[in-house]
């Protein structure tokens, strides 16, 4: 039986030896023991002989990589077009995908910058009667801290407005409430002074302490260290500024930006509401799990915790009984910035995806002809004695030689390009930071694919080599029309994202988008008293319409097309539809409909006159109208909340609310005059001409009534629905970009084999000149080629786009995923692309000399 | 026992080759063959004698196979290949022209 293994082959080899020379020895006539002695002492050290039998083999092999090394290097040198061209190709590929992974990972993948970000999990309440989102009141968490189920407990309010007073006026800022354990939990150290702790989160109202956020205490105090220690007025409240959070920390929800982080025991204060007994009630909490733990379990104890809180809060109500907790991983944070542009951003990736494959095939495409020119080369190696095996392993070394060269000048676009995507992808909404370096994830992707890309070319070139040229010309048809399909393919996903941003652009919104321009104002927010709300908005407002180029003011609670609703539910004077589902509203100021451009179709708009003391009036849409009085007279009729206590004074046009994909809620408005508790408003002003132009006079207008008062989130409506259009714009850009590179590198292949083909078939060519064809018939057999290349491609890349179509459905809008105009558009484009790569050698086969090319060898 | 005379690496690649040139053989046979057609001028030490036949097997001049021996014992044969026919030839050549060339030198500094 053959040793099996090289190590038993070597082993049993140097045996062999020592038992021949002992046999020898024995027929000398030394005995047995004695002869196994000399053998041995003569043999010398078996391990050392085995070691310099490893070493020969690890030093051949060294040497060889190194000739074929040193070859690959020789004979790309003496090509340096051709090198230059595939390598910038894979350069393209690798960099653009690597870029897009990188936004990818940086949205999608990447986790938490803080201490064992696996072990923490969100603990999402889980009301018997489901639903959404609920928040737990905070004497609910401190019960959960206390109890011992987790290795820690961490509780934040939502994303606040806070206004911060300066010598020049108040200045906007975002805030977040967290209890005093988040940062300790989270094992996040400070970058400058000291985070929150425990004991800042004790007595309500008595520790007025707040952390910066890096990005914030750069921007705002210039990176000043002083600041730590001085006080700063949040809402007319003193707090002591007591450290800087590190760089890259952004909370639970990255790409929510946080400037200020103050204990929860101040929320009375920073919210300006009255405290209650069970503090705030709408927290998100995140257990760390100590590893090991079971996690049913866990939740069961958590569970039974709350079910405990919940009845010592409201003793009577059975409500908490049947409540669960779940435990959801939150190593990668939570939040809706994830789930906006999930799709947006998967779908890219695979259209980039495509884009590699394609820079894959036009390569292999071009070592192929480059393979078919070296036949002779490799012919002549064969013959001196390189085996199948040396021959491949040459080519794999030149391929992976080139995918490096393409891989490293792809990481230096794609270190280039990655800043530049994620500024594009924040498009003013998200806040990734872009100074965050290329991760660990991200380089590992990058050489991956590289190599990756380096061994693919490589296998295809070792496998044309095999064979003969002739079986190479057809791989290479085959490669092309496998361009031709993923051109296709980018190209219809191209025309179907272009033309769903075309489609929500140019969607009928129901009021006028352009020459709007929105800020929310909050004079509470500033320390001012609930009483002077009233006025304070009254005369924003009239001294904002009053100035010169503004057409209109008015004011509302819920911005429009900013993807947030208010529901309430609805009661009629005819009795609501039984289980009618609770309507849109919005308390709306005078002049509303006027100002937004939304066309009444009845009755009239609210005035100045709607005041608290004047009867309550309301306005619904036609969708309200006819969904709650049916062909039934709606002026006059009384709507309410809990009581029929509002008379509806007009109906409104349908207009979309919320986001322009919504199909039409019904919608109610009211006079905020008439609402209590008025905190914050957007004013909406109207003008003629362009409404940036406009911000430094409202500014001036608004700071004439109270100049502590912050502007938030100022921007122009036609902004703002650009904003909510983020991921439908960052797809169509992106696949828009690609299309053209795929396009490119089709034609690049096209080209290169029908001239290939052309220059093979220049003999034949020459014999039907010589017997007669025309010209034309001769064009016409470089046309049949190219004809052939896009059918075929055409046949696989059509039916792939209607699937990535379906796929990607969820993104689109106005357009179907089958649309006609995108398929054909993109066969129609690939052909002309196809045309324009062929008349070059049809136009040099049709003037081709018959003689010149019958006399070629 | 006959005086240890060190050889020069090429050389005693040379002279593996040229015995495998005579038909298959193993590695003991290889050491033996030399020690007896120099007539124990040349004794092989193992340290150099596997090394260099793994290092010509790794260079494709000689091929290796398992099989037995005379005595029914599994053995690694060593058979030269085209390719090592021809680094003989090669081989042998050179080693002729060194020879002769320092014949030469030492002739003339007589």
């Amino acid at each position: 039986v053959p040793p099996r293994g090289r190590e038993e082959r070597l082993d049993r080899e140097l045996r062999f030896h020592i038992d021949e020379q002992v046999r020898a020895l024995v027929a000398r006539g030394v005995g047995e023991q004695e002869a196994r002695r000399l053998a041995q002492l003569e043999f010398g050290g078996v391990e050392a002989v085995k070691d310099a039998c490893r070493d020969v083999r690890a030093d051949a092999w060294l040497a060889d990589a190194g000739r074929d090394l040193r070859y690959a290097v020789r004979s790309l040198r003496r090509s340096p077009g051709f090198a230059a061209v595939a390598i910038l190709t894979l350069a393209l590929g690798t960099g653009a995908d690597t870029a897009v992974f990188a936004l990818v990972h940086r949205v999608l993948v990447a986790a938490l910058p803080v201490a064992q970000p696996e072990q923490l999990f969100v603990a999402a309440r889980r009301p018997p009667e489901g639903g959404g989102r609920v928040g737990w009141p905070h004497t609910a968490v401190r019960e959960l801290e206390a109890s011992g189920v987790f290795a820690g407990v961490i509780a934040r309010g939502g994303s606040e407005r806070v206004t911060v007073g300066t010598p020049a006026g108040g200045e906007p800022a975002r805030g977040e409430l967290v209890s005093g354990g988040y940062f300790e939990v989270l094992g996040v150290r400070p970058h400058l002074g000291r985070l929150l702790a425990r004991s800042d989160d004790v007595a309500p109202g008595a520790h007025p302490v707040v952390v910066l956020s890096h990005r914030y205490w750069q921007r705002r105090f210039g990176g000043d260290p002083a600041v730590v220690g001085t006080v700063l007025q949040l809402g007319g409240l003193p707090m002591t500024v007591v450290g800087v959070s590190p760089p890259g920390f952004d909370g639970l929800d990255p790409g929510q930006a946080v400037d200020l982080r103050v204990p929860l025991s101040m929320y009375a204060q920073l919210r300006r509401i009255a405290p209650r007994p069970q503090g705030p009630s709408d927290l998100d909490v995140v257990a760390r799990v100590a590893p090991g733990t079971a996690l049913p379990a866990a939740e069961e104890r958590a569970g039974a915790v709350l079910r405990r809180a919940l009845e010592a809060l409201a003793p009577s109500a059975a409500r908490g009984a049947a409540e669960r907790v779940e435990l959801l991983p939150a190593a990668r944070g939570f939040g809706r910035t994830r789930q906006q542009l999930r799709t947006a951003l998967l779908v890219s990736l695979s259209i980039t995806a495509a884009v590699l494959l394609a820079a894959c095939l036009n390569l292999t495409n071009l070592l192929l002809a480059r393979t078919a020119a070296r036949h002779h080369e490799l012919a002549v190696r064969r013959a001196l004695g390189a085996g199948r095996g040396r021959i491949a392993r040459q080519l794999l070394v030149e391929s992976v030689l080139l995918a490096s060269c393409g891989g490293v000048v792809g990481a230096c676009l794609a270190a280039v390009a990655t800043p530049a995507l994620l500024r594009f992808a924040s498009g003013g909404v998200l806040h990734l930071d872009q100074q965050a370096g290329a991760s660990a994830g991200v380089v590992a992707f990058h050489v991956a694919t590289s190599v990756l890309c380096g061994l693919l070319i490589g296998s295809a070139q070792i496998a044309a080599a095999r064979r003969e040229r002739r079986a190479s010309a057809r791989g290479r048809t085959l490669l092309v029309a496998a361009q031709v399909a993923l051109s296709v393919v980018v190209l219809a996903a191209a025309g179907l994202f272009v033309q769903t941003v075309r489609a929500l652009r140019g969607a009928d919104l129901g009021f006028r988008a352009d020459g709007l321009l929105v800020m929310a104002l909050s004079p509470q927010n500033a320390g001012r008293p609930d009483a002077e709300a009233l006025p304070f908005f009254r005369a924003v407002r009239e001294r904002v319409e009053a100035l010169p180029g503004v057409e209109g003011a008015t004011l509302g609670t819920v911005r429009a097309l900013s993807g947030s609703t208010w529901r309430a539910a609805v009661t009629t004077d005819g009795g609501a539809p039984a289980d009618a589902p609770p309507a849109s509203r919005d308390a709306v100021g005078p002049g509303y409909f006027r100002t937004l451009g939304m066309p009444l179709v009845e009755g009239r708009d609210f005035t100045p006159d709607d005041v608290r003391s004047a009867p309550r009036v309301a306005i619904v849409n036609e969708s309200f109208a006819r969904f709650y009085f049916p062909g039934q007279e709606v002026l006059g009729r009384r709507i309410g909340v809990a009581a029929a206590d509002h008379t509806i004074v007009g109906v409104a046009r349908d207009a979309k609310y919320a986001q322009v994909r919504e199909s039409t809620p019904r919608f109610w408005y009211v006079p905020y005059e008439q609402q209590p508790n008025v905190k914050y408003l957007d004013l909406y002003v109207r003008t003629a001409g362009d409404p940036e132009r406009l911000g430094a006079a409202v500014r001036a207008a608004i700071a004439s009534v109270d100049r502590e008062v912050a502007l938030f989130d100022v921007r122009t409506q036609r902004a703002q629905v650009e904003e909510a259009l983020l991921p439908e714009r960052m797809l169509a850009t992106l696949a828009a970009a690609f299309a053209t590179a795929t396009a490119g590198l089709a034609a690049l292949g096209l080209y290169g084999v029908l001239a290939f083909v052309a220059r093979q078939r220049r003999r034949e060519i020459g014999i039907r000149m010589a017997l007669g064809a025309r010209r034309a018939t001769v064009v016409g057999l470089v046309v049949r080629d190219t004809a052939l290349f896009v059918a075929l491609g055409l046949l696989a890349g059509v039916p792939a786009a209607a699937a990535l179509g379906r796929y990607a459905r969820g993104v689109l809008f106005g357009v179907s995923p089958l649309d006609p105009a995108s398929l054909a558009g993109a066969a129609l484009a690939m052909a002309v692309v196809a045309a324009c790569a062929a008349a070059p050698p049809a136009w040099r086969a049709a003037r081709a000399d018959p003689m010149a090319a019958l006399r070629e060898p | 026992m006959a005086a240890r005379q060190d050889l020069l690496q090429g050389t005693l690649d040379l002279l593996i080759l040229k015995v495998a040139a005579l038909g298959p053989i193993h590695g003991y046979g290889v050491a033996q063959r030399i020690q007896q057609m120099s007539q124990d001028a040349l004794q092989v030490q193992q340290g150099s004698l596997y090394p260099a036949l793994h290092r010509l097997e790794e260079r494709g001049w000689l091929a290796a196979e398992w099989r037995e021996t005379e005595t029914g014992r599994e053995a690694k044969f060593y058979t030269l290949t085209r390719a090592g026919r021809r680094q003989l030839e090669a081989e042998r050549e050179s080693w002729a022209r060194l020879t002769e060339a320092i014949a030469l030198v030492l002739k003339a500094a007589e």
